[in-house]
């Protein structure tokens, strides 16, 4: 009866362990659609345009670049996918002035986990 | 009342444990319950209410911000110099969603020059004055 208890609690903290080693995938918010990005206009899209051109962002911020310049809006775009150890990337922040589309940063990577040789 | 097909399961319960079999179904299905929380928390709205922007130095900054998680340098097209950057970072999740604070703050020498942040957490999740207010 021991050696069966033993061996329910070695199955179930295995399988915890490896959950956690490998097979968990997650993913965080929807992929930026910076293909999209090219429709809009400095100075004359209205947020109500990038809201329909790339849809509700996951965040929110301010940009205030220099003491001489007015605090911008950011709408912040996120999507994070791990699956294994391969982790993808990619964050968007779109920047406003005077409720007008001013200007865009994206970028992405792709990484794959693995143990030091 | 009981089956046999029942008795066996009540069976393999004691044997296994309660917790042990539930660790086992969370894993199995995917569902491993996993908190994450990474850096530390820090209020956006500091940067306006408690400091000046072209005025604030670096010691207001560290006194209100705390010690920034990294630093780094920044030279965009209308400066004239390179500014030193403090970064801030806090992130908080689990397996279902994880959301996340950026915040980096700009340093003309001495003095506080500007900043960029966002943030995808609840603004709950950083505000000093609802903490303190509470």
């Amino acid at each position: 009866m021991k050696s069966s208890c033993l061996g329910g609690r070695i199955l179930a903290v295995g399988a915890i362990v490896s959950g956690l080693a490998g097979c968990v995938s997650v993913q965080y918010g929807t992929p930026p659609r910076v293909e999209r990005l090219a429709a809009l206009r400095a100075g004359e899209t209205t947020p109500a345009d990038v809201l329909l051109a790339l849809g509700e962002p996951r965040g929110k911020g301010v940009a205030r670049l220099a003491p001489d310049l007015p605090a911008r809006q950011v709408w912040y775009y996120e999507y994070v996918k791990s699956e294994g150890g391969a982790v993808e990337l990619k964050l968007l922040l779109i920047l406003f002035s005077a409720n007008r589309y001013d200007g865009h940063l994206w970028f992405g990577s792709g990484l794959t986990l693995r143990d030091e040789p | 009342m009981n089956r046999p097909g029942s008795r066996r399961l009540l069976r393999t319960r004691a044997c296994a444990g309660p917790g042990s079999l539930l660790a086992l179904a969370l894993a199995v299905g995917g569902c491993v319950q996993l908190k994450v929380v990474a850096g530390r928390p820090v209020d956006p709205d500091l940067l306006e209410r408690s400091l000046t922007v072209g005025q604030s130095s670096r010691s207001d900054l560290e006194r209100e911000l705390g010690t920034p998680f990294g630093m780094g340098r920044i030279l965009l097209p209308f400066q004239d110099a390179p500014r030193t950057v403090w970064s801030y970072y806090y992130e908080q999740g689990g397996l279902e969603d994880a959301r996340r604070l950026f915040l980096f703050v700009f340093l003309d020498g001495d003095r506080y020059d500007g900043y960029l942040w966002f943030s995808s957490l609840p603004p709950e999740a950083l505000s000093t004055r609802s903490r303190t207010d509470r």
